[in-house]
């Protein structure tokens, strides 16, 4: 028996979604409107009728396009993409273009195989999960030797605390609530006890089987949803194109093995609805998958929680009481109780860290809403670099390929969900709207609504954080809705090569745009420094500037430092850095002060610092991120880039000692200032 | 390493004793070989097995298995956290626990069946499904390696270290300088040390090949003036009238 055996799959395994086609077949539609004139146009064009399925071909061996080819054609792209990230290390700067086609020789045609109907549910499962190792790739190909992202560097301290203690919840300052939902970091530390590996190398290999496990999990789980091996197949391959996929949700950070965990509990979650001798053990399953994630990740488990009690409750109008069962309501029972156990547990951090997240973020979008100004320029990153036309086409592209998804498979999802207002009846009753037979697929449906409202966050300053936040569970829905667009209305049951290879090309679009929208001109790491650039400001020479700081001064001293060197300092040097987060004052008006006057010495004092690292390379630019420092006072005194004479004042300090110099960065010892010695 | 003991391997190295390391390095990769199955699927699927000793082991079963692995691992973690017991010592006997306890488990209700009995699909085991996969492995092995060199190899900065040091406790006249040459080339540095701005000892001539550091000990023959302070100063030999690099303790710093 095959592994990818559909005879286990319950009803997946019959064509089409039999829920979905039984139940609405046997509803009352109701009295229908008369097909006529520009309302009929509307109806064929928005998908208001009965849904139509297809079923897929039985297992068969693969073909010559099948996964074979594409493991051997994954290789061959991510050995090239490797040679032109050397060639962008090098300097050569028309490399992202040339990195992306990189992507585009294994997607595309893996996207024009899965569209046809007649593959084999294997072969579509396998060209997902191959296609998706190759994705994941791309980020150990981009940062090969040491952590290169901002939130990786906050996680890795964590985790360097848990080895060095062997205990969990050691205080991390630039991060404080990192150690209070320690579930990747234990992963990661287990992995390396156990196998004397390094952090790094566990940390890629833990996310790799994370990465795998969430397509796994969502390819089952669209199926589930809709019976349709192809449509979650298509489905899989339409969420590749969320923004936060490729790059964001692999970091070493917590939400890439929490979003995994979320769609475990999901897939999970619809397993347990249905009537099975393993549905205790599945609920045993679900509870273990619920309670580490609660560990992981406050925001995700919330998410769950929320989505959960989404799905229990439409299942209470759709059918009452019988229809949840008491799986189903243990479930969504644990779902809510374990985040909300945890978070208490933990001193309810989430409140203070994310409350001023989502306030800026909602005030900013009020100002957009009424055409006041956002603070955030489209297509520009802080430091006035423009992107080129190209990236920003493909840009707009996947937003308006989805946004037309959206438009053409609301209401065929929603009619496949069985919905009888949107399969053309005219909702003459209550019943009209609440008798849908599919609650999964109506929750998935309802879900795209976030998707242009992260869109609408993304064009403000603030409020692009929960716009990319917002992205995955927008995705969630937008890749079966568009996955039941290409299968019922584009392509349908034609073999048309033609018109798969346009899906395909409009799906690569979609990816290819939300990889640009998430890492821009980051993707690369160029042969040039870049100031306050994270993958680009990270270079060997402030690395070895941190690992001084341990071999000579001792780890655990307090350091201030600008954004980037804080996380080398911490990381490579072991050092207390200073955040505004953690200590309440920004060390970084110290650095940035054009002279050292009383102001600067009571903040000195009162953050008891006994070393400041000055990097000379601020002077160089603008933040590419916006903020040298972190974002706090320091970065509101600087609208242009500090100056020499600014950042090296501490030389004619009395009491104060230059220590290490390396022509770019300076350490100074302020001890004799700060009453530390 | 930091506590300045060293490994066998490091040992072998330092000694060219290749057989040796090659040993270690074979126990280093069988290990690894061994603990992330463990860890990342086997563990899960070994208690899922427990939990649902009839159920045929297909995709959903795999994923199944991964995301129980990484959700135990995390309880496992608690655990041992609330134990005091988080060390590698730790982490063997409750992964081991929990995987022995599995097995157990699933075959009494199993009545003694083999606990991963499954077969591999035979599209898997064709000849040509496994040079595929053997030529994709390396392919991608390759892609990885390639990107690390040029990750290795990338200096956007050539410079020099200076840095220096109040001595390390055993005498409070005695600072020690170091110098480290990241030029990617060899450098003829001048080297002065001062004190209270007299020149204390210079080095005309000092020689360090690319990534070479050296470390000197310097006494300090003259009491210092409160604020007066013990200066480096680095010059390049081929520009000896340019300051190149300059550190200095102050009289405060010095006493330590």
């Amino acid at each position: 028996m095959s592994i990818f055996d559909a005879r286990h799959i319950g009803h997946a395994a019959e064509p089409g979604a039999p829920d979905a086609v039984r139940e609405a077949a046997s509803l009352d539609l109701g009295s229908r409107s008369t097909d006529c004139g520009l309302w009929a146009l509307v109806r064929r064009v928005l998908g208001l009728a009965p849904a139509k399925f297809v079923a897929d071909a039985e297992d068969q061996a693969f073909g010559i396009g099948g996964p074979r080819t594409l493991a051997v054609g994954v290789g061959i792209a991510l050995l090239l993409a490797a040679g032109v990230a050397n060639a962008s290390r090098a300097g050569y700067d028309g490399a992202r273009l040339p990195f992306y086609l990189c992507i585009v020789l294994f997607f595309l045609p893996a996207a024009v195989r899965v569209s046809l109907p007649g593959v084999s549910r294997t072969e579509r499962f396998a060209n997902v999960m191959i296609i998706t190792f190759g994705l994941y790739m791309l980020r150990v190909i981009r940062a090969p030797q040491f952590f290169l992202g901002h939130d990786e560097y906050l996680h890795w301290l964590t985790a360097q605390n848990i080895v060095e203690r062997r205990h969990l919840f050691t205080p991390n300052v630039v991060f404080p609530i990192g150690p209070l939902f320690p579930g990747l970091e234990i992963t990661v530390t287990a992995l390396a006890e156990l196998s004397g590996l390094s952090i790094f190398v566990c940390a890629a290999l833990v996310l790799a089987a994370a990465r795998m496990l969430f397509v796994g999990a969502l390819l089952l789980f669209y199926e589930r949803v809709t019976g349709s091996a192809r449509v979650a197949a298509l489905g899989a391959i339409v969420y590749a194109g969320c923004s936060t996929f490729v790059f964001f949700d692999t970091n070493f950070a917590y939400e890439s093995l929490a979003q995994p965990l979320l769609m475990l509990a999901l897939l999970l979650c619809m397993r347990v609805r249905e009537p099975d001798k393993e549905s205790f053990s599945l609920l045993l399953t679900f509870g273990t998958a619920v309670l580490a994630l609660a560990v992981t990740h406050h925001m995700t488990a919330f998410a769950l929680a929320a989505l959960v009690v989404g799905l229990t409750a439409f299942e209470l109008v759709r059918g009452g009481p019988r229809a949840v069962g008491w799986r189903l309501a243990l479930a969504a029972m644990l779902a809510v109780t374990a985040p909300v156990a945890w978070s208490w547990a933990m001193g309810n951090p989430g409140k203070a860290y994310l409350g001023p997240v989502f306030e800026g973020g909602l005030r900013e979008l009020s100002q957009l809403l009424h055409f006041g100004p956002t603070g955030r320029k489209l297509f520009t990153a802080d430091d006035g670099t423009v992107a080129p036309a190209w990236e920003r086409f493909t840009m707009l592209g996947s937003v308006v390929l989805v946004c037309a998804g959206l438009a053409l498979g609301f209401f065929r999802s929603l009619s496949r969900a069985g919905l009888p207002f949107a399969q053309g009846a005219t909702p003459v009753t209550w019943r009209s709207f609440s008798s849908w037979s599919n609650s999964g697929l109506l929750l998935l449906t309802l879900l795209t609504i976030a998707y242009p409202v992260g869109i609408l966050f993304r064009m403000t300053r603030s409020g692009w954080e929960i716009g990319n936040r917002m992205g995955p569970y927008a995705f969630l829905g937008v890749g079966v809705v568009l996955a039941i667009v290409v299968t019922t209305l584009i392509q349908g049951e034609r073999r048309n090569r033609l018109r798969a290879t346009a899906i395909g090309a409009a799906a690569t679009v979609i990816l290819i745009g939300g990889i640009i929208s998430s890492e821009g001109p980051r993707i690369l790491v160029p042969a040039s420094y870049k100031v306050s650039a994270d993958a680009a400001s990270i270079e060997p020479m402030g690395v070895e500037a941190a690992v001084w700081t341990k071999e000579w001064l001792g780890p655990g001293r307090r350091f201030a430092a600008d954004r980037v060197n804080r996380l080398l300092l911490s990381g490579f040097g072991r050092q207390l850095v200073s955040s505004t987060l953690q200590h309440g004052y920004d060390a970084g008006i110290i650095l940035a002060a054009k002279e050292f006057g009383q102001n600067e010495s009571d903040v000195l004092t009162k953050l008891g610092l006994d070393f400041l690292l000055v990097d000379l390379r601020l002077t160089t630019g603008l933040p590419v991120v916006g903020a040298y420092f972190d974002g706090a006072a320091a970065d509101q005194m600087l609208s242009v880039p500090p100056t020499t004479r600014a950042l090296l004042k501490f030389n004619s300090i009395s009491n104060v000692s230059r220590i290490f110099d390396n022509g770019y960065e300076i350490v100074y010892d302020v001890r004799a200032l700060s009453g530390r010695r | 390493v930091a506590d300045g003991r060293m490994t066998l391997l490091e040992f072998a190295v330092g000694a060219r004793l290749w057989p040796v390391q090659a040993v270690e390095w074979t126990f280093v990769v069988a290990r690894a070989l061994v603990i992330v199955p463990l860890v990342l699927f086997l563990q899960g699927a070994l208690v899922l097995r427990a939990l649902m000793p009839k159920r045929p082991i297909d995709f959903e079963f795999i994923v199944m298995s991964v995301g129980m692995s990484l959700s135990l691992t995390v309880i496992i973690g608690l655990v041992l956290h609330f134990l005091d017991a988080m060390t590698t010592l730790g982490w063997s006997v409750a992964s081991g626990a929990l995987c022995t306890g599995a097995v157990l488990w699933f075959r009494r209700s199993s009545g003694g069946a083999s606990v991963l009995e499954f077969r591999l699909p035979t599209v898997l085991t064709t000849r040509a499904t496994i040079v595929c996969a053997c030529l994709a492995w390396t392919l991608v092995a390759s892609s990885v390696a390639l990107a690390r060199y040029g990750a290795v190899n990338q200096r956007q900065f050539t410079y020099t270290d200076l840095w220096m040091q109040p001595s390390d406790g055993r005498s409070e006249n005695v600072v020690t300088v170091g110098v480290r040459n990241r030029e990617q080339r060899s450098e003829n540095y001048v080297l002065e040390v001062m004190a209270n701005g007299k020149l204390l000892v210079r080095w005309p001539q000092f020689h360090l090949a690319n990534d070479e550091q050296r470390v000197i000990q310097v006494p300090i023959s003259m009491a210092l003036d409160p604020d007066g302070s013990v200066e480096a100063r680095l010059y390049r030999a081929d520009a000896p009238q340019r300051l190149y690099r300059r550190v200095w303790l102050s009289n405060s710093a010095t006493e330590q």
